[in-house]
């Protein structure tokens, strides 16, 4: 076996623990009174409305409108978009053509204390209407022309890094918007979000490539916001909220306490069974589990502050269960292949080697075939949505939430389960204290 | 050595346990039907409103104690408009799965049961609405043609990857496997009478990943032990002593995996959520369901189909 120094194991032990540490307890500093996040723990996890209680607001259509059965479906379809660009992935929709009502509930945003219900709620009711206008307020051009939109920093000389919003124009639009740059050459194109201004450029040359952008000293979160709408696109009709309620948990109250004390305790035992059964190789696998963990809890918090959590719902907690129970299992495969070594008389460097050579096999096929069926149901009920022209637009955000959990639990079992796990056990396994058989799982002498 | 394990030779047993507990499920299915949530068929709701600490059970025992034929379900909201600090406002949501239309009786029955036993909250009807499934027959179809898709490029996988052992028949009976496992998961919620909704298809999916990678475990076993064996070992005996050899690690994964499933099942007893109940239990049935079809049904379908073949 080749050998890997001791050292090893130290440094990525103590890694892990210093990384799952931080990925479960976040990282925050006083600036003054102030509380700031650094770094995202589990306590600011977004959860859904099924654990955590959330929103619930009825919208109808403004003033007199009567709302057709297709014009509804479709600001359904756009609320549904805006919620799954905002990170909401588990909400409720329903609409009711009888009385023109659209129903929706979401969960509470990750920091309750700043959440702020009847803003988020006008957001998702906003009509979303991008109007380009003429110097004496005319519209002369509307979303409708605009392909896609995305965020991007002003990277032009003499500029300070801003953030700004880039239109890519449909090929109507950017012959409409050519006509536009050259009409009002020298002056003033208003840009309009609903009935706010968003900027109001002065027009310098004919732009006829199809690309236009919005400047207005955005932050990167207010660009990314602004893109996201203007791809949501315009509702049919004006949207007012009829009713809106603070609703609780659908699993019950209590239920995040529940299934908090629930893993404390499963992960107890499991750490136990692995330590007491496979000895050496199950201490080594209970740190690398940690570690599995700790990068599927800093994917769903997504770790850094800049990033939105992403919405944790029993589904998702699924994913995280199967993906860790891979976990263990991986671990298991591997001692016990191990014993089974010892057992046909290996001496103890080369069962190491063959019980981590052979067992691969079987935890890369078993991992793959998951990775298989988690890919398909993000690519089917994710942004992506690849079903699209069969089914519509609409998503069911749960189900993605269960193959993103378990897509990322996998990766990290190959990482932490697979990689790190080997190295750390060849590496341990150089300590000349634990040079023994029974220490590995092999029957003692 | 360890002994080795007869699973071939017990095969019909284990065929026989599984098309009872199908029947069965089959038989209950006809006599009771299935319940299926509001999300996924429509219905109607009724919301009331009320002030005031009410205890949740209670509640749902009087709201179906005044509706017998319907399965109800509630939430309960704070409302936030009308809620002050001296008067806690909230509104319930009953909700009638498949029911489009409430007729004004079963609605005076709950109006006159919850004015009746909850006389201080002030029960005070708002209004009745019809809602469509949220999640309708297309997502149902939608689900299935991802788990199709799903299941084309895992059968694809396999085969590719255990040519040696017959890769084509290997992929199609761990899908058999699947569907097994599917069909035990949903003949509980028929037999328990649970309605099927969103938990449901978490509980499938998790229990799909499980048992694919219960198979493929088992697979690889075989696909080693015949690489040993020869050619032209017997196929029944192959599998029989993979899966012994694999047996331990079986019995310590399933073993982890129930006990921890399990812990959230005792959890959630403690606490009274029913709802996390519901989903822990169709999932460690799920797991029992999952390990038992890859040892007793795939892998013995895999040996009569490529004995059939070698004839």
């Amino acid at each position: 076996m080749k050998r890997i120094p001791k050292a090893v194991f130290f440094i990525v032990a103590i890694l892990i623990l210093v990384f799952a540490a931080t990925a479960f307890f976040g990282v925050k500093y006083y600036d003054g009174d102030i509380q700031q996040t650094s770094i995202k723990g589990i306590s600011d996890i977004r959860w859904g409305i099924d654990i955590r209680g959330g929103v619930e607001a009825t919208f109808k259509p403004a003033g007199d409108v009567n709302a057709t059965d297709e014009q509804l479906e479709s600001a359904k379809s756009i609320i549904e978009t805006r919620m799954v660009s905002k990170g909401i992935t588990d909400y409720e929709l329903y609409a009711d053509y009888g009385s023109d009502r659209i129903i929706v509930r979401f969960p509470w945003k990750e920091d309750e204390t700043n959440f702020d219900p009847v803003e988020a709620v006008n957001e998702l009711a906003a009509t979303a209407h991008l109007s380009f206008r003429n110097p004496s307020g005319e519209e002369v051009m509307d979303g409708s022309s605009v392909a896609s939109a995305r965020a991007g920093v002003d990277t032009s000389q003499d500029s300070t890094g801003q953030y700004l919003v880039l239109l890519d124009l449909t090929d109507e639009g950017a012959q409409t918007f050519a006509a536009i740059t050259e009409e009002y050459l020298n002056q003033q194109i208003a840009i309009y979000m609903d009935e706010i201004m968003l900027s109001n450029p002065t027009v310098q040359s004919v732009i006829a490539d199809g690309s236009a952008q919005i400047t207005g000293n955005f932050t990167a979160e207010e660009a990314v916001e602004l893109a996201n709408q203007i791809n949501g696109g315009a509702l049919p009709f004006d949207l007012e909220t009829a009713s809106y309620s603070a609703i609780s948990p659908t699993l019950g109250q209590n239920s995040l306490t529940a299934m908090g004390y629930a893993a404390v305790i499963a992960i107890i035992i499991i750490a136990l069974f692995m330590i007491i059964r496979y000895r050496v190789p199950g201490f080594v696998a209970v740190i690398a589990l940690i570690g599995q963990m700790a990068l599927s809890v800093a994917a769903v918090t997504r770790y850094f502050n800049v990033f939105q959590s992403f919405t944790m719902t029993l589904p998702g907690i699924a994913g995280l269960i199967l993906s860790i129970g891979m976990g263990v299992d991986a671990n298991i495969i591997t001692a016990e292949r191990i014993k089974e070594e010892f057992r046909s008389g290996k001496t103890l460097d080369t069962a190491i080697e063959r019980g981590t050579k052979n067992s691969l096999t079987a935890i890369i096929d078993g991992n793959m075939t998951v990775v298989i069926v988690a890919i398909i149901l993000m690519l089917v009920f994710g942004p992506t949505n690849i079903l699209s022209g069969i089914f519509g637009q609409s998503t069911t955000g749960t189900i993605y939430a269960f193959g993103y959990t378990l897509l990322v639990g996998v990766i990290a079992n190959f990482i932490m389960g697979v990689w790190l796990s080997r190295l750390m056990l060849k590496s341990i396994a150089g300590l000349k204290f634990l040079r023994k058989k029974s220490f590995f799982g092999g029957a003692g002498k | 050595m360890k002994k080795t394990l007869n699973f071939i030779g017990k095969s019909k047993i284990f065929f026989g346990i599984s098309l009872a507990i199908i029947l069965i499920g089959i038989v209950c299915n006809l006599i009771f039907g299935v319940t299926l949530d509001i999300q996924f068929k429509g219905g109607s709701i009724i919301t009331y409103g009320f002030a005031g600490e009410i205890d949740d059970s209670q509640l749902k025992d009087v709201i179906q104690n005044a509706t017998p034929d319907n399965q109800v379900t509630f939430t309960i909201s704070q409302d936030i408009l009308s809620n002050t600090a001296e008067n806690d406002a909230y509104t319930i949501a009953i909700q009638f799965s498949g029911e489009t239309a409430i007729t004004t009786d079963t609605q005076q029955a709950i109006t006159d049961a919850l004015t009746e036993n909850f006389p201080d909250n002030g029960f005070e009807y708002q209004e009745t609405t019809s809602v469509e499934a949220s999640m309708g027959l297309k997502f149902l179809f939608k689900c299935l043609t991802a788990v199709a898709i799903a299941s084309i490029l895992m059968v694809v996988y396999v085969t590719i990857r255990f040519r040696r052992i017959g890769g084509l028949s290997a992929g199609v009976m761990a899908l058999v496997a699947l569907f097994h496992d599917v069909a035990m998961i949903y003949f509980m919620y028929v037999i328990f009478r649970m309605p099927i909704d969103s938990n449901f298809i978490a509980v499938v999916l998790m229990i799909l990943g499980y048992s694919l990678n219960d198979t493929i475990v088992i697979y690889d076993r075989v696909r080693e032990e015949r690489r040993i064996a020869g050619p032209k070992a017997d196929l029944a005996e192959v599998f029989n002593k993979s899966a012994s050899t694999v047996m331990p690690r079986t019995i310590a994964t399933s073993v982890t995996t129930l006990v921890a499933i399990g812990t959230v099942y005792v959890v959630a007893t403690v606490f009274g959520l029913d709802s996390v109940q519901g989903f822990a239990l169709p999932m460690m049935i799920g797991v029992v369901s999952g390990c038992y079809s890859s040892l007793c049904i795939a892998g013995p379908l895999w040996v009569f189909w490529n004995k059939r073949k070698q004839k």
